[in-house]
């Protein structure tokens, strides 16, 4: 058996059984993740079936008694709406009476609703909406009472127009918006299109890529850490096998984790969205985003793309040799991630093209960070802050190659300590 | 250098710091011999070790292999040693007989050389059922006999031993000595063992270094040291020879 498969598979034969991994890395968070989506999915279902319900019966008190306001008293029945009318109220408290009445939404027609329809003015329906749970569901039930309002206002308008012999498309859309969005120099029709796409581009691709390079370099630290902690690393640099090699399966087997976690979860994430959200079918994406932004913007983003994962897992493979035990190897990755993480959710939230471009060159600069920044940059029309963003990240690679060869085949493999002057004070 | 299986020459090694490992150690190893590098703690002797089994790299001076330079020949040297750390563990989840596969594995060069390493893994650890148990389930003198038994069991040119019974109780300390000796005399492995167990290396050792301050400052066999300074037993040399300079 080759030395790669021989440590290959004692890698994963300890990751399997170890309950401690296993459950850390696997099972706490698909549970924690699974129960996460599925509550919020089952609570926002049952939020939406609430307002439903609740919205099927409503109390009206009719001050009004004119030909309009039973017009609206009926059209509320015809559309299925149970409607508990007050002949008046004596209880000073409304909400004591609505608990009453077992309704949550209130109408009070006014004395001149007839009055000012038939005068062609604009009436008004005041109403209450009890909040009692202050659930996300009831906070739907003052939009579900206004749009029982406007339903009718709409079918009056139908029925005026008709009447009037008035077109229905002209009094509906007396003016249409047709919209488009300029990105660079080119000029699109479909905004939601190009947004979708450009979010995909700009903004989950790298994610990903970043999620998955965090999970790797904090697996990869954390197992060298095991080997430290298990006292097995000074044996490990007397056999005939290359370090690299060593250092290699270890970040193999932290890749195919990482890939296999970021699908996971991924997919659980898809399927949450998709199960609780139904986008309409316009927004879905059928464009070509590199048809959208600057065609270098590919090249660039995928160098800056491989660049980060090379220098990703060169950098896991630094900062495990420095990981004493599972402590310092949490802490490690967190000294080192943290501000990368920050900085890569930066573009997200600034409008990066008021800064100066000194500063944008800055943040083309930052480490694994920048793939985010490098379609925003190329949009913008600097390609070539983008295409440094791209080179950097293979330079840095190269930087890091250069390091970690220099630890691994001298004795700082066995003697860097990270933590070393902290723990000696 | 042809006679010695470990050859130093003026050996030093300076941690960062300026603290000095160790400071000029000279010594010779031949070959089929247990050779003992006794001294207090902090003497020299585990950055000796680590030195030859290419883990650290001397500042200056010369250490050589089985003929292979420690630095510039590591890969080479790591072919012919195996070495057994002081404080060294095991993969707490695999089965002792995985972890001796797992070892055989980057030394076999066929399926049948694995199958006869194993088996005397399997010989030496004297584990017998126990191996099929996961490591975790080990006390630390069954984990002490399993890691002599993986060091040996692949008949190095060169076997690294620091401090092999440190921390055992007498029954383990007994049975990993005898294990070391027989199969160092059955196979012909030349053994670099350190120890401050005086009583260990007068029954282990064909030939011993007292290394103090990094320096070796007496070699020769037992018998002979223990003559040549008119005394009892090694302790005694050892005494006489450190005395209150221990740090």
């Amino acid at each position: 058996m080759s030395t790669f498969f021989n440590l290959l598979i004692k890698e994963l034969k300890s990751i399997v059984r170890d309950p401690k991994m296993l459950i850390a890395m696997f099972v706490v968070p698909l549970i924690m993740i699974g129960v996460m989506y599925g509550v919020m999915g089952a609570a926002m279902q049952e939020q939406v079936k609430q307002v439903v319900r609740e919205s099927k019966t409503v109390a009206i008190i009719n001050l009004d008694q004119g030909p309009w306001s039973q017009r609206f008293i009926d059209y509320l029945g015809s559309i299925g709406i149970n409607v508990k009318l007050i002949k008046d109220i004596s209880e000073t408290d409304i909400s004591d009476l609505m608990e009453r009445l077992g309704v949550k939404i209130f109408y009070v027609i006014p004395s001149n609703f007839s009055y000012a329809l038939t005068e062609n003015r604009t009436a008004v329906i005041e109403y209450y909406v009890l909040l009692k749970s202050l659930t996300l569901g009831e906070f739907g039930l003052g939009d579900s009472a206004e749009e029982l309002i406007n339903s009718f206002a709409e079918n009056i308008t139908k029925s005026i127009i008709t009447k009037e012999g008035v077109p229905k498309e002209f009094v509906e859309h007396p003016i249409n918006g047709s919209v488009r969005a300029i990105i660079g120099n080119k000029v699109f029709t479909r905004p939601e299109q190009v947004f979708m796409g450009v979010f995909m581009v700009s903004f989950i691709v790298p994610l990903v890529t970043f999620l998955m390079l965090i999970f790797i370099i904090q697996f990869a630290v954390t197992s060298m850490a095991v080997e430290k902690e298990e006292k097995m690393f000074e044996t490990l640099l007397t056999l005939p096998v290359n370090r690299l090699t060593i250092i290699g399966v270890k970040l193999l087997v932290s890749v195919i984790i990482g890939i296999a976690y970021v699908a996971i979860y991924g997919f659980i994430l898809i399927w949450f969205f998709i199960g609780s959200i139904t986008l309409p079918s316009e927004t879905a994406t059928s464009v070509n985003v590199f048809d959208i932004l600057p065609p270098v913007t590919a090249y660039y983003l995928g160098i800056g793309l491989i660049g980060a994962v090379i220098f990703g897992l060169l950098l896991a493979m630094v900062l495990s040799l420095f990981a004493e035990d599972v402590r310092t190897a949490q802490l490690i990755s967190n000294y080192a991630l943290m501000p990368l993480i920050f900085m890569f959710f930066v573009p997200m939230f600034i409008d990066i093209s008021g800064l100066s471009y000194t500063v944008k060159t800055v943040l083309s600069l930052i480490p694994l960070a920048n793939i985010g920044f490098i379609p925003k940059l190329s949009i913008l029309g600097h390609n070539e802050l983008a295409m440094f963003a791209g080179i950097s990240n293979i330079v840095y690679a190269a930087i890091a190659l250069v390091i970690a060869y220099r630890i691994v085949n001298t004795e700082k493999i066995f003697t860097a300590k990270f933590f070393k002057r902290i723990k000696k004070k | 250098m042809s006679e010695c299986i470990i050859e130093t020459r003026d050996l030093v090694k300076i941690y960062p710091g300026g603290v000095k490992g160790v400071d000029g150690a000279s010594f010779c190893v031949k070959k089929g011999e247990i050779f003992g590098l006794i001294g207090p703690n902090g003497a020299g002797k585990t950055t000796t070790l680590r030195i030859l089994a290419t883990i650290l790299q001397p500042t200056s001076g010369q250490a050589y292999v089985a003929g292979y330079d420690v630095v510039k020949q590591a890969s080479m040297v790591r072919k012919v040693i195996s070495y057994l750390p002081e404080d060294a563990g095991a993969y707490k989840y695999l089965t002792g007989l995985e972890f001796l596969e797992f070892i055989a594995n980057f030394y076999a060069r066929n399926e049948d050389e694995k199958i006869r390493i194993i088996r005397e893994g399997v010989a030496l650890s004297g584990l017998g059922d126990r191996l099929r148990d996961k490591i975790k389930t080990y006390s630390k003198g069954m984990l002490r006999r399993l890691l002599v038994a993986k060091t040996l069991m692949i008949r190095p040119t060169l076997a690294i031993l620091d401090e092999p019974t440190s921390g055992l109780d007498v029954v383990n300390a007994v049975m990993v000595r005898d294990a070391i000796r027989k199969y160092a005399y059955e196979k012909g492995v030349t053994i670099l063992l350190s120890s401050h167990n005086m009583l260990e290396v007068e029954y282990m050792c064909d030939r011993i270094a007292i290394i103090h301050k990094g320096r070796i400052i007496a070699e020769g066999s037992p018998r002979q040291l223990i003559e040549e300074h008119g005394v009892e037993n090694l302790e005694e040399v050892f005494v006489k020879l450190v005395g209150g300079g221990v740090r």
